[in-house]
């Protein structure tokens, strides 16, 4: 009895991930990201009339009023952006916390004056055990549907996503496809609010697309990150809160799905948090190393004051310096060698830009010494092709031959 | 009694009136409803070591935690390069998410519930005294926590104008100009937490956030001038506080969603008195 309990959670949570993660990544598309948050507060009061009305807040008068109510408030937030100086976030924030006090005013009003409530209360935090059989069809339907649409219709959404304008212009009836995704996302929102909550399901919509967004904006992963993503933490959430009736279900698939995405924002190759301070790091060691290689280059025996030089330190591990007997640091054979290589393309830039784009010869030094850190290989082969392999430079340094 | 609930009221929407319009200006309003959001993990862990709902502790630690939610938001926008509002919505729902976890493991431990969050003790303003027996009993405790913030903006305001002024309008001008816009907007974000929380403690999140909303937009219809919009947000603010405030108490309305619920009215009338239309319709923002 209690494992069949279990799978109806269960299955609950996935369909509802699965179907907030799919509507979620059009609208985080189109960077309406926080128009989720709005829209789940904003059918707060459509569901508290359908109570009134109907008596029960589950079956159609719910859903009916949920979009209703819902398309207005994203109508509201469009005409509030187009007709006065309001920017986005602010309208959305207007819409938001009116329709909100709107819907605490109505339910205050319900429950004063003895109406049963059902279990409206679920509506701000979400309950995934009062899930019904019932609740579980209209969700797989509406799951069956939204993939449906969403892979017919789905060249319309990079299309529109990417390029609103484009779209219009290519035909695309861009104002019936606002409408249809404003409505669907108001009726996915209302079916979800009850076992999520308000805000819980407002993440749901938001994150799995961030997340798949963050790693790759090819389509195909994108999908693919987001639906992975909140079917496994559906399922996670779903274990738990069957043991824990207590836990919110909402909040624990919430809190997966940051342990889940987080990680990728800090480790993630080349995206990453992490991953780019330590990139940096590296650059600044590596042009620092350079300046001490090339300042050990043209003077010789050095006896540094800085007794834990870092710079001198890690080229001594690299063995290209060596401290002698009197504490004096030299290079090594294989560091001269690296020092020339730098010191060739100092000396070969300044040579370019003196020769070639004409810059006076007490110009040329501050540019070479950030050009030597960035010239390659073949860049510096093919500058001194073109500057026919020059034996000094515009100070009459020599230039060390390439070996 | 109800000159003790507007007194604090009107402290708060001053505080909301200069918040709320740096904020609107910056294109960052749902910042605030974030930051009201992310109080939630500061509040149960404030709870948890003073054993006391509305102590400084807890106002301190819920004061931490939403500006860190601010700070995070940024941090993730600029350093890893997440559309500002994908992470207003990440960071915002996580912690909200941590916030209830951590009351349900507490079990019954936490009283903490939806409808004090939500609507406030608006009611109760007048009788929660610190109970010290000393001058700092002569006000209410939440009208203290309002003069003590609202002090600390109209220092910050007096010493920092010019600067708050640039930044609000330009802050591409505002680094150019060396004035650091990152201090600047950080200093905003934790006088906006410590009003968020103080005006949390009083009046619940409903109209904390409605009152860093509504009335900075519905000034910013009316005016042309950077005074005109804070005096009229200000009276934005008073005006619904105190329609509001009857209205609930005629009709036996919750006072906080009631109040929000006028300043929204006053934001309507204004949008369809000083509506236009955009040029470029299509606009999404860039930052």
């Amino acid at each position: 009895m209690i494992s069949t309990q279990l799978l109806w959670i269960i299955a609950g949570c996935v369909l509802a991930a699965y179907l907030l993660a799919l509507s979620g990544i059009p609208t985080y598309l189109r960077r309406e990201a926080l128009t989720g948050d709005a829209l789940s507060h904003a059918i707060f009061p459509g569901v508290v009339l359908a109570v009134w009305i109907s008596g029960s807040n589950a079956g159609w008068p719910t859903y009916v009023s949920g979009m209703l109510v819902g398309s207005l408030a994203l109508f509201l937030i469009q005409t509030i952006h187009q007709k006065t100086r309001i920017p986005k976030d602010g309208a959305t924030g207007i819409v938001l916390i009116v329709f909100f006090s709107a819907g605490l005013l109505l339910l205050g009003r319900l429950q004063r004056s003895g109406v049963p409530l059902g279990g409206i209360q679920h509506v701000l935090l979400g309950k995934a055990a009062t899930l019904l059989p019932a609740d579980l069809g209209i969700l797989g339907i509406l799951a069956i549907l939204g993939s449906l649409l969403f892979f017919v219709f789905q060249k319309w959404v990079w299309l529109e996503a990417f390029d609103a304008k484009f779209a219009q212009h290519s035909g695309l009836p861009t104002f019936a496809y606002s409408f249809v995704l404003n409505t669907w996302t108001a009726l996915v929102l209302t079916a979800t609010i009850q076992i999520l909550g308000a805000v819980l399901s407002a993440a749901m919509l938001l994150t799995p697309a961030a997340l798949g967004h963050f790693l790759s904006p090819n389509p195909k992963i994108l999908i693919r990150t987001a639906l992975l993503s909140a079917i496994a933490a559906a399922v996670f959430a779903g274990f738990i809160s069957a043991s824990i009736p207590a836990m919110s279900t909402g909040a624990l698939m919430v809190i997966m799905l940051f342990f889940l995405s987080f990680p990728f924002f800090l480790l993630y190759p080349e995206k990453g948090i992490l991953m780019k301070w330590i990139a940096r790091k590296k650059e600044a060691r590596r042009w620092s190393d350079e300046n001490t290689l090339k300042f050990l280059f043209n003077s010789t025996g050095i006896r540094s004051a800085i007794q834990n030089n870092p710079s001198l330190r890690r080229l001594s591990n690299k063995k290209l310096v060596h401290q002698n007997n009197q504490g004096e640091w030299h290079l090594t054979q294989t560091g001269i060698k690296n020092a020339e290589r730098i010191v060739r393309k100092h000396r070969l830039w300044e040579t370019f830009l003196h020769q070639r784009l004409l810059v006076p010869e007490d110009h040329v030094h501050e540019n070479a010494e950030l050009m030597e850190h960035l010239l390659d290989d073949e860049a510096e082969e093919r500058l001194a092709q073109e500057l026919n392999h020059p034996s000094s430079d515009p100070h009459l340094s020599p230039i060390p031959p390439r070996k | 009694m109800t000159f003790l609930i507007l007194a604090t009221a009107g402290l708060l929407a001053f505080q909301a009136a200069l918040g709320g319009s740096f904020l609107l200006l910056r294109r960052s309003a749902m910042l605030t409803d974030a930051m009201a959001h992310s109080v939630l993990p500061g509040l149960v862990i404030g709870y948890l070591f003073s054993g006391s709902r509305s102590g400084p502790e807890v106002i301190l630690f819920a004061a931490a935690s939403s500006f860190f939610s601010a700070y995070l938001i940024d941090y993730l926008n600029k350093f890893a390069g997440i559309w500002f509002e994908a992470s207003t919505g990440f960071v915002f729902t996580s912690l909200f998410a941590i916030g209830i976890v951590l009351i349900t493991t507490l079990g019954g431990n936490v009283d903490l519930d939806a409808d004090c969050v939500l609507y406030g003790e608006l009611l109760y303003v007048p009788f929660r005294y610190s109970s010290t027996h000393s001058w700092y009993d002569a006000l209410p405790l939440p009208l203290w926590n309002q003069i003590w913030v609202g002090l600390a903006w109209a220092l910050f305001l007096f010493f920092r104008w010019k600067q708050l002024k640039t930044w609000a309008f330009d802050a591409e001008f505002c680094r150019h100009a060396g004035i650091s816009d990152h201090v600047i907007r950080r200093l905003v974000l934790a006088l906006t937490s410590m009003s968020i929380v103080v005006g949390f403690d009083a009046f619940g999140a409903i109209l904390v956030v409605g009152f860093f909303i509504l009335p900075a937009a519905t000034a910013w219809l009316i005016s042309r001038t950077w005074h005109a919009m804070i005096l009229i947000s200000l009276l934005v603010g008073l005006g619904s506080t105190g329609l509001g405030y009857s209205l609930a108490l005629f009709f036996d309305w919750e006072p906080g969603p009631s109040i929000v619920s006028v300043a929204g009215l006053f934001f309507l009338a204004a949008a369809f008195a000083f509506r236009q239309n955009r040029a470029n319709s299509t606009f999404r923002p860039t930052h």
